[in-house]
């Protein structure tokens, strides 16, 4: 069992390129073989799914901070090692990968009918690279997961993207490089200031966290790092004011290149606040703490406004994305457990819920060629199944209480509450405006006489496509009713985030006012 | 068994809901009767009704001041020291709604199984039926405020897919999402009302918080500040009461929630969901007692909303619109009781109000029903004799609405009148207003009542078969002609129940020796208190006064609508303020003029003039990646990737350079 215990992250990792890389040797010439090669890229996404139950299974939240850890080493002289661990952050966005991939591969069975080969090589490669970055516990091991996810990315919007891809992918690529070459820059830093203070070089995140640095001012090393680490974090979020890239590249991706942007590579994003940014510089942190919180509030108000206004369905949903992660950095940004567990979960659920609107979309896109909301109208009447879907996950989207959007907005708003009311009441907002464009654009499309001609004959979902939705509505609900069971195990490693990530420890985070106090000691008292 | 109470329709709704996905809604899909599943979700609700009456035994078997029932089922949401159970709890307050929430959905789900008989999808309408009896009855026997909401919440759902039932009309699918969305505005205030609770007490469990509240409050703990808290935290919950029982400036919602099936009008539009509002005043009376100021808001903008819904239900001609706005109105009487400590009067004529105000929608349904989708009451006139008992049910609405002793409406709509007008909160005005609307209720409901049966027939009976082809999925498609009929055993048998209760239900809060006040006790204190200077004597005065507005009210409403040309004829000469009260004062086309329009062009600005025009430009910077259309590959092969390159390498450059000698 040790030894497993020990392989365990790696086989995961990696599993799916070897997966695919065994797939490039299936003649995919014949309609046979094209599909023996679905089935096969499905098969690797499933055992990969299957393993990672196994890491659920094992990783006991009482235990030490990082679990099934591995470690070779690299280049020692700058102190780099194959370094693997997971703890309660890793976990569930590894599941949410895992849980998410078999569905992205069978929602393209019918989507993707050119070069099969290299798209299934590339969607299970990326596969590697986005469990490889939640896992990596080196820095730069983490670096080299978070270039490597972005080139299948690249080449799933260049090749299977829309009409505008080539213009989609360079904004994608411009946006991403800037933010991560700044990052690298301050990994290296980091390495640098570790044989400064501790005589070797270490690219070891336990390590990194020990260092002393200066913090409280604008050019001090704290302030200046926080913000090389934010930059690359909030293009992956992506936050206001560098959002832009999203719309194009998601509507320029096919769907499983969609799917997979907004559920997982975004939440590299908040994954990389939350190992990396916040507890490594806690008084940057506390410099742009507010500066954070108002533009994840602009984000959270502008991304629902902006939504409202879009004639194309995808670009829609990307301006929600917009509107939902910006809830997370406000969470994130607010230091409490409350804010930052709603801000974790909410993550996870924009993946689940916004994840299944990009595939309900390809399923009509591959029905009717256009994503424009004008050229719908009426479509329950004719998809009486799908409209069951499309309504279940746009009330997931609205955050109604029951399903997994409200556990995290209410907690998030909850928390922020306690560290800025007024920033949380223009934030609480968003809970009217997401639903004024949802469901709008739910009644424009679903609603009212059937209008185009075209969508008289529409064929409602397949059994395949029910097979790709159930899954996630059963986790809309699950994770709206049952959020303890990922609580569990997540809870210790959102107090050992929050208690690095605040300046001279949790300990005295809970600014109480004097008079709620004694309130709320009567309250104790009996 | 409290937890049963709501899982039975939860049950109901996830039979119903499945054999509608299963069999109703794929292709080719089987066309059923209402009967099955109209059956199944009748049982159910009907299980709940069974089980609320046992649970209201148990505690009235209990000593007064132990009345609670509690059940947790699981843990919620735990962090930290943060720990929201899902618990239901059972007392008095909540009893008593669970008790009347049951019993009228039980009616109206029978009723609905003949009203929606010819319906393509009954599996459809009573799986949401069902499912919005499961939420409001989270909404009441929640213990604490997330769970409330989650009703809270579930119940709007409920009330937007219900509404836009008949979706292929684009008008009935608009007032549901207008339902929908004005109610996210009041939910916007109710959670941010939450946010300061747990901010300022620490809980939002129910009984936690009443503990807190009341102790802190008695050992004089509460200082200033604390009391303003307070004061903000109960506007910002009725604001959420505002969206959820449709008071003024949210009440826009509900006449147009109309457009969906009449016993939804019946359940979720009169009887239970818009009462959620009194429920919750009701339910936190401790905080809102301690709150002079947030007493006066509710007080001021219900008698407002009573008023002002009154005046706009004089002229509409759609029996349906009637009702809904004398539903806003009497709505607005309810928070006037709450308003001035009468919080258990708010609560009777929640009760009365649920029986004859169902009553009376479920009266109209079966003239819709019997005349055919007719819905202007001047096409209708002399329906006594084609239906009698409809007549003679809603005959018994008609006076218990209009405040006529001893009909239930006159017991609960008096108490609040005359606390109004003598509690300690209350002010000569607060009585007027509230009395001058009452003759107006009496006078509308009147013209409503002599409109519809009285008088000779204004329609062709024969051969007429308007409307039956206007929704596509075939709903309300008779087998028959155009005759005009009383509805079948199914639906007449409700509206008897309904109005022996219209009849007698007031006998339970009568003034002085209230059962219903001295049930509630426990959790709303009594209070008779009776300001400086009112006689008691008054009371009398003021009971005579308004039972004489009532009957005056009556008596002219049906002298004017006797003579239909003279109607007309005060019409012309009244043209202006016809056409204000017809046009419901134009509010609509002020709040789309004041808020819809302007942020809709504001988002298009920030996109087309923002995200695209200064973001693009600023962040991928040099203008060249400026439009969405053209260019593209363009700008790529134009060689600005140099440019880019550049930019980066002197970022790189120049940040190495800083990192290595500006903080080394």
């Amino acid at each position: 069992m040790a030894w497993l215990d020990s392989h365990l992250l790696t086989a995961t990792v990696f599993l799916p390129f070897v997966w695919s890389l065994a797939g490039l040797l299936i003649p995919s010439g014949t309609e046979g073989g094209k599909t023996s090669l679905k089935i096969w890229a499905l098969l690797g996404s499933l055992l990969t799914l299957a393993i990672s139950v196994l890491i659920y299974q094992r990783y006991i939240p009482a235990g030490p901070e990082f679990q099934l850890t591995e470690t070779v080493a690299w280049l020692p002289v700058f102190g780099i090692s194959y370094s693997l661990g997971m703890d309660g952050l890793s976990l569930w966005l590894i599941m949410l990968t895992t849980f998410l991939m078999p569905i992205a591969i069978l929602g393209s069975f019918n989507a993707v009918e050119q070069r099969l080969k290299e798209y299934y090589f590339l969607l299970l490669s990326l596969e590697t690279g986005m469990i490889g970055a939640f896992v990596a516990t080196d820095l730069f091991l983490f670096y080299v997961f978070w270039e490597a996810m972005l080139i299948p990315m690249y080449f799933l919007i260049g090749i299977w993207g829309g009409k505008e891809r080539i213009y989609a992918t360079m904004k994608f690529f411009l946006y991403t490089m800037v933010g991560s070459l700044l990052m690298l820059v301050a990994i290296f830093y980091l390495a640098y200031q570790h044989k400064v203070q501790f005589g070797t070089y270490s690219m070891q995140v336990l390590d990194l966290y020990k260092l002393t640095l200066g913090g409280g001012t604008f050019s001090s090393p704290q302030s200046v790092m926080f913000l090389a680490f934010a930059l690359a974090f909030s293009i992956k979020v992506p936050l206001f004011p560098l959002h832009t890239w999203l719309p194009d590249a998601h509507v320029q991706a096919p769907t499983a290149g969609s799917v997979i942007l907004a559920a997982i590579l975004l939440k590299m994003g908040g994954y990389g606040f939350m190992r990396f940014a916040f507890p490594l510089f806690p008084e940057g942190v506390a410099y742009y703490q507010l500066t954070f919180m108002v533009l994840g509030t602009i984000a959270i108000v502008y991304g629902a406004w902006v939504a409202m206004v879009q004639p194309d369905i995808k670009k829609l949903v990307a301006y929600s994305s917009v509107s939902h992660m910006g809830y997370v950095i406000l969470g994130l940004f607010s230091l409490n457990a409350v804010a930052a567990t709603g801000a974790y979960y909410q993550m996870l659920n924009h993946g689940i819920s916004t994840g299944a609107l990009f595939l309900l979309v390809g399923m009509i896109y591959e029905r009717r060629h256009t994503r424009e909301i004008s050229h719908f109208g009426g479509i329950s009447r004719v998809m009486p199944l799908f409209a069951v879907a499309f309504l279940i996950i746009t009330l997931s989207s609205v955050a109604l209480p029951g399903t997994n959007g409200f556990i995290g907005e209410f907690l998030i708003l909850l928390g922020s509450w306690k560290a800025n009311p007024v920033l949380t009441a223009i934030a609480a907002l968003g809970v009217i405006f997401g639903a004024v464009y949802m469901l709008w654009m739910f009644q424009r499309v679903m609603f009212g006489p059937v209008t185009h001609k075209e969508n008289e004959g529409l064929k409602d979902l397949s059994a395949r496509e029910i097979a790709v939705l159930v899954p996630l509505i059963i986790a809309v609900f699950a994770m709206g009713i049952f959020p303890n069971f990922f609580f569990q195990k997540l809870e210790p490693s959102i107090e050992r985030f929050l208690a690095r990530s605040i300046p001279g420890g949790a300990a005295v985070t809970q600014v109480v006012d004097p008079v709620t106090s004694s309130v709320q000691l009567v309250m104790k008292g009996n | 068994m409290l937890a049963l109470i709501a899982l039975l329709p939860l049950i109901g709704f996830a039979i119903n809901g499945l054999w509608y996905v299963a069999v109703q809604a794929p292709p080719g899909g089987k066309k059923a009767g209402a009967t099955v599943s109209g059956v199944i979700a009748t049982t159910a609700i009907g299980g709940s009704f069974v089980l609320s009456l046992l649970v209201f035994l148990r505690l009235k078997g209990m000593p007064a001041e132990a009345r609670v029932i509690e059940q947790v089922v699981f843990d919620w949401m735990t962090i930290g020291d943060f720990n929201l159970e899902m618990v239901f709890r059972a007392d008095p307050l909540s009893s008593i709604f669970t008790l009347f929430i049951t019993g009228v959905a039980t009616l109206i789900h029978l009723y609905s199984i003949g009203y929606m008989g010819h319906d393509a999808t009954p599996g459809k309408f009573f799986a949401y039926l069902n499912l919005f009896s499961f939420s409001m009855l989270m909404l009441v026997l929640g213990g604490s405020l997330p769970i409330l909401f989650l009703g809270w919440e579930g119940v709007g759902l409920c009330s937007y897919l219900l509404i836009g039932y008949w979706y292929a009309d684009m008008d009935k699918a608009s007032a549901g999402k207008k339902a929908f969305i004005v109610n996210r505005i009041g939910d916007f205030g109710f959670l941010l009302g939450m946010f300061m609770i747990y901010d300022k007490f620490g809980t939002l469990d129910l009984l936690a918080l009443r503990d807190t509240v009341l102790q802190s409050s008695s050992a004089g703990l509460l200082l200033a500040a604390d009391l303003t808290a307070i004061t903000t935290i109960c506007i910002l919950l009725f604001v959420g009461c505002m969206g959820k029982s449709a008071q003024i400036p949210l009440y826009v919602w509900l006449p147009d929630a109309m457009a969906g099936p009449t016993p939804v009008s019946a359940l979720i539009h009169a009887a239970t969901m818009v009462t959620s509002g009194i429920y919750l005043v009701a339910r936190l009376n401790f905080m809102y007692s301690l709150s002079p100021t947030a007493l006066t808001v509710v007080a001021v903008v219900g008698v407002v909303t009573a008023f002002f819904a009154a005046t706009i239900a004089l002229v509409q001609r759609d029996i349906k619109k009637v009702l809904a706005y004398s539903t806003v109105s009497q709505l607005g009487y309810m928070f006037l009781g709450c308003g001035v400590g009468a919080y258990s009067a708010g609560v009777s004529h929640v009760i009365t109000h649920a029986f004859f105000k169902a009553l009376l929608f479920l009266g109209a349904g079966s003239v819709i029903h019997g005349m055919h989708e007719e819905q202007d009451i001047m096409k209708m006139g002399g329906l006594k004799s084609k239906m009698k008992w409809t007549y003679l049910t809603f005959a018994a609405g008609w006076l218990a609405i209009a405040g006529i002793p001893p009909f239930s409406g006159f017991f609960s709509k008096d108490e609040i009148l005359w606390r109004s007008f003598s509690a300690e909160h209350g002010s000569f005005l607060f009585w007027l207003l509230g009395a001058v609307t009452a003759v107006m209720t009496a006078f509308y409901m009147t013209r409503l009542f002599s409109l519809t049966f009285l008088g000779s027939p204004r329609f062709k009976e024969q051969g007429e078969h308007h409307g039956h082809s206007t929704h596509p999925d075939g709903h309300h498609e008779h087998g028959h002609g155009g005759a005009v009929h009383e509805s079948p055993m199914t639906m007449v048998f409700p509206l008897q129940v309904l109005a022996v209760l219209s009849v007698i239900g007031g006998f339970m809060a009568i003034p002085h020796m209230s059962w219903l006040d001295h049930w509630l006790e426990p959790v709303i204190p009594v209070d008779h208190g009776v300001a400086a200077g009112v006689a008691p004597a008054m009371e009398w005065v003021l009971m005579a006064l308004s039972v004489a507005g009532a009957a005056a009210g009556i008596f002219f409403a049906f002298k004017l609508y006797a003579d239909l040309a003279k109607v007309e004829k005060l019409k012309q000469r009244w043209a202006g303020v016809h056409k204000l009260l017809e046009n419901k004062w134009y509010v609509d086309e002020l709040y789309e003029a004041l808020f819809v329009r302007p942020i809709y062009t504001l988002s298009v600005a920030l996109w087309k003039g923002f995200d695209t025009a200064v973001i693009d430009r600023v962040v991928l910077g040099f203008g060249r990646v400026s439009e969405w259309s053209g260019q593209t590959v363009r700008v790529v092969q134009t060689g600005s990737i140099h440019l880019y390159a550049f930019v980066l390498l002197i970022g790189i450059i120049a940040t190495a350079g800083y990192l290595l000698y500006g903080l080394a």
